[in-house]
């Protein structure tokens, strides 16, 4: 029977891991905003925040999807067809998100 | 342009749709390479996306631009006031030297697209690292590199987005952690406890006594060990709340809650410790993790709208005072007598003070609620809070800030004093029974007992523990919390649970008419002395405009019965060229070859070198030869006079107006004699207070910061707000206008919720009778108290939260 004892030193282990895990996701906010990210999960590649040096020169040079403040704005066809193409396919994901996300809303507003 | 125009889903594909915002193109429509746009507003924004491969922000949502139309009367500068390093301190949460991060509230945002849009902040302004919507809050977070940019940048550019940050002093409380997660921390340890000392309890009660094998000290050890952080922590709020009110000596529920619950701890560590039996900590941690669940229910505050805004909530931080060298921007509370202030269009007057410059135009829409500018000539005192149109203007400061007409409509004791809700009274009476009764009847156990000292002490405790209010402390936030969020998703916010019980008990309901009523901007229009033809111009020329009575006037025109009046499409077709507008005057400009002009008597009589004469509360119209007046009755709220008819019969309506009785013989019908116009703001609260000492309990209906003494006053004050973005004063309730029509459907539903909380009373009171005859036959065994008081908690949840959500279904409009 004493195995019993391992089994519940274990068992509060495990969920005092929980505890913590729980505890440390209030303190970082995670519960203070319960709408925003569900909406903003559905974006496709906008990146909120400013990527490292390195990564903007390296996706400046592979990719065309992105244009970054101090860019010339000015008319480039390859990046035109990717970004159109990344339009499209954000466009086709929000339609089909569209009613869950109005539900999402008016449970949030 | 980056990307081919049919690579975009936007809804105003038709070109008589602005590409921005949706609206309909009018003749000041801005047609550019991107398409048409109602405005320069909008234009621009459209081509500041588009130019940085931004247009999945039109993919997004249909109706994602905000309209820009307002936006070319602001002043290009008027975040300079975001440099003063105070100001900036305030917003400011976080500042390390070389990182710095800012809270700005931002009314506008209200889709998917919003979010998206202001999360790619940091492609827009390079000194941006990160920027995070708080939509709930309606706020964005923005961490930037304070040596690359400024806080009055970031608010610049977030504005030219079309997003208008709103600057107040309020705004310190978005960058505060919300309260609720101290609740989150308390329920999940209470949670985790709950658990864990069930898992232990179960073994014994299923072996039906004690676990041999020294099991039962181990265990009974390891719940005694679970249950401190929940005394500790998550009912330590309990203990706080009992603790003053026995010092202030006030009744609160809360007392016989903590008693209860030190009672079930101590009684369950003597008898661990005496090996007597395993305990109450199962029941213990339930008890605790319920109440707090029905915490939760309580706190679903709506974080975006500000329910207590004092009267420096209108006004602006800072304002550009003149000095020997120009203007510098001071904080208004530095403000005194006789500085001369620049304010700018747009901005608010932010103390009572005296035009140096010839004439201007002033919105009082603030205090009155009544949209349509006001025209002031030099010498004239402009009160604070008007708001400024069309130019800048120069004051001379009359009044300190706080000595304002304003600032005196708050000094009012009803201010200062908070809202005593009815609940709270009647839970404190009911907790101070309810102690009384507890205590004599643990008394009359024990005596029963005597002899048994053992058995007195444990009878005498067990009555203490069973007679804890769980369930009924439970019944009333559940009940009103669950109606309070269903009211929210349908444009009702409460400020505070409780309010739901007090909107049940109005008897009395008195309407604030401009605003309330009725809506600007809409509105029969009565012409005088004026001709199909000159009818058509006007309403050509009044589409030109974005002020109130324009549009009421080309809106007006078209609805006009009169089979000879030609259809829209020739009116639109007519050509508008030399318009000339002064705010708060009127408008002039040439339509289809004739000078019109539309505005007040003098304006008009400018215009046209035409004598015109008329009543003084109409517009004055001149075309060619012809001149002429027109009189518009704003149009009631739709629904709201069928509503009030549906309300007379078991309410008293009455009607308090700032105007004049112009409009007496339209409202009859509905108030009869409970009619009152040209009332000040303090006539409305003393009639208030009036009606509240006959007995009466009142919901005071308003919109303007002239109806805030009333509103504070009434046992529940409702504020309209027809835009998110409103200002409105204190209150109790904010109603979206177009809510107004179900105020029935509204106040039956509080009355529901009021018969549901007294069900739930009246179920938790069966339970407590059960478990007190129990406790007093000393029968109360830990199994007993661990089935009967989680049941009788989850009952009663179960019944108030699904009661609300069916009858919300049933009673209130979606």
């Amino acid at each position: 029977m004493s195995v019993i004892v391992l089994l519940i030193v274990a068992g509060g282990a495990v969920a005092a891991g929980f505890l913590g895990a729980f505890v440390w996701a209030v303190r970082s906010g995670q519960f203070d905003d319960m709408c925003t990210p569900a909406v903003r999960m559905l974006f496709d590649g906008g990146a909120t925040r400013r990527p490292a040096p390195a990564i903007v020169a390296q996706m400046s040079a592979t990719s065309g999807t992105t244009r970054f403040a101090g860019a010339t704005p000015q008319d480039d066809e390859p990046r035109a067809g990717a970004l159109a193409d990344g339009v499209e396919r954000l466009r086709t994901d929000v339609d089909r998100n569209r009613v869950d996300v109005s539900g999402e809303f008016g449970r949030c507003l | 342009m980056a990307v081919a125009p049919s690579a975009l889903s936007h809804k105003a594909d038709s070109p008589s749709c602005c590409r921005h915002c949706g609206d309909e193109c009018g003749r000041g429509a801005v047609v550019s390479a991107h398409g048409s746009f109602c405005c320069r507003g909008c234009e621009s924004v459209f081509s500041i996306l588009t130019s940085y491969g931004l247009d999945t922000f039109y993919a997004l949502d249909a109706s994602a631009g905000e309209s820009q139309k307002a936006g070319g009367t602001r002043d290009a500068s008027r975040f300079a006031v975001l440099d003063d390093p105070d100001v900036a301190s305030r917003l400011v949460t976080f500042d390390d030297g070389s990182v710095a991060r800012v809270s700005l509230s931002i009314p506008t945002i209200h889709c998917v697209s919003c979010v998206w849009l202001l999360e790619q902040l940091w492609r827009f302004e390079s000194g941006v690292i990160r920027a995070e919507v708080d939509l709930l809050r309606r706020a964005v977070h923005v961490e930037f590199r304070s040596g690359e940019t400024t806080l009055r940048r970031i608010a610049e550019t977030i504005a030219s987005l079309g997003y208008e940050p709103v600057i107040t002093p309020e705004d310190g409380r978005l960058s505060q952690p919300p309260p609720v997660r101290r609740l989150y921390l308390q329920l999940g340890v209470a949670g985790f406890a709950f658990g864990n000392i069930m898992l232990f309890s179960i073994p014994r009660y299923a072996n039906g006594g004690p676990l041999e094998g020294g099991f039962q000290q181990l265990f009974d050890v390891l719940n005694l060990l679970f249950a401190i952080p929940v005394l500790l922590f998550s009912a330590s709020d309990y203990f706080r709340i009992a603790w003053r009110a026995i010092r202030t000596g006030v009744m609160a529920l809360e007392i016989p809650v903590a008693l209860g619950l030190a009672v079930l701890f101590t009684r369950s560590i003597v008898d661990i410790a005496t090996a007597r039996s395993e305990g109450f900590m199962d029941s213990f941690a339930g008890l605790v993790f319920f109440l707090l669940v029905g915490r939760l229910f309580q706190q679903k505050a709506f974080a975006r709208i500000a329910f207590d805004r004092t009267f420096r909530s209108f006004l602006p931080l800072s304002v550009e005072i003149e000095r020997e060298h120009g203007y510098s921007s001071v904080p208004i509370e530095r403000l005194r007598s006789g500085d001369c202030i620049r304010v700018r269009p747009q901005e608010v007057v932010p103390a009572d003070a005296v035009l140096l410059d010839e004439a201007a135009a002033v919105d009082y829409a603030f205090i009155s609620g009544e949209q349509t500018p006001v025209e002031v000539r030099c010498g004239t005192t402009v009160r604070a809070g008007g708001r400024v149109v069309g130019r800048a203007m120069r004051l001379r400061v009359a009044r300190e800030v706080s000595h304002s007409h304003l600032a005196s409509l708050w000094s009012n004791q009803v201010f200062g004093a908070p809202k005593t809700h009815w609940l709270t009274g009647v839970s404190a009476r009911f907790g101070g029974w309810f102690t009384g009764g507890a205590i004599t009847l643990a008394a009359v156990g024990a005596v029963a007992w005597w002899p048994d000292a053992a058995q007195s002490a444990s009878v005498a405790t067990a009555v203490l523990i069973i007679a804890c209010p769980c369930a009924l402390t439970l019944s009333a936030p559940v009940t009103l919390g669950t109606a309070m969020g269903l009211l929210g998703t349908r444009g009702v916010f409460l400020k505070h649970p409780a309010v739901a019980l007090d909107l049940s008990r109005v008897d009395t309901i008195v309407f604030d008419k401009t605003g309330t009523l009725t809506t600007s901007g809409q509105g029969k229009v009565a012409p005088h002395g004026l001709s199909i033809e000159v009818l058509r111009l006007v309403q050509r020329l009044a589409a030109e405009s974005v002020h109130p009575a324009s549009r009421a006037i080309a809106n007006g025109i078209s609805e006009l019965p009169h089979a000879a009046l030609p259809d829209d499409r020739s009116v639109r077709d007519l050509s508008v060229t030399d318009v000339r507008e002064e705010p708060g005057r009127g408008i002039a400009g040439t339509v289809d070859g004739q000078r019109v002009a539309i505005g007040t008597a003098s304006f008009v009589a400018t215009e046209s070198r035409a004598r015109v004469i008329g009543p003084a509360d109409v517009t004055f119209v001149a075309a060619g030869s012809e001149t002429g007046w027109i009189r518009i009755s704003p149009a009631a709220r739709a629904g709201v006079e069928q509503a009030a008819r549906g309300l007379s019969a078991a309410h008293q309506l009455t009607l308090l107006s700032g105007d004049h009785d112009g409009e007496r013989s339209r409202w009859d019908g509905l108030f009869g004699r409970r009619m009152h116009f040209r009332q000040t703001p303090d006539d409305k609260l003393a009639f208030v207070m009036a009606a509240q000492a006959e007995g009466r309990h009142v919901l005071m209906i308003g919109d303007g910061l002239n109806d805030a003494g009333a509103l504070a006053a009434a046992d529940v004050g409702m504020a309209v707000s027809d835009a998110t973005a409103c200002m409105t004063p204190v209150c109790d309730v904010v109603i979206s206008g177009e809510r107004l029509a179900d105020l029935p459907a509204l106040l039956a539903y509080t009355r529901r919720a009021r018969h549901v909380v007294t069900i739930c009373f009246a179920v938790s009171v069966v339970y407590n009778v059960v478990g007190l005859t129990l406790a007093l036959a000393g029968g109360l065994t830990p199994l007993a108290s661990a089935i009967l008081m989680p049941t009788s908690s989850l009952t009663v949840v179960g019944i108030s939260s699904g009661a609300m959500r069916w009858s919300a279904r049933r009673m209130l409009p979606a």
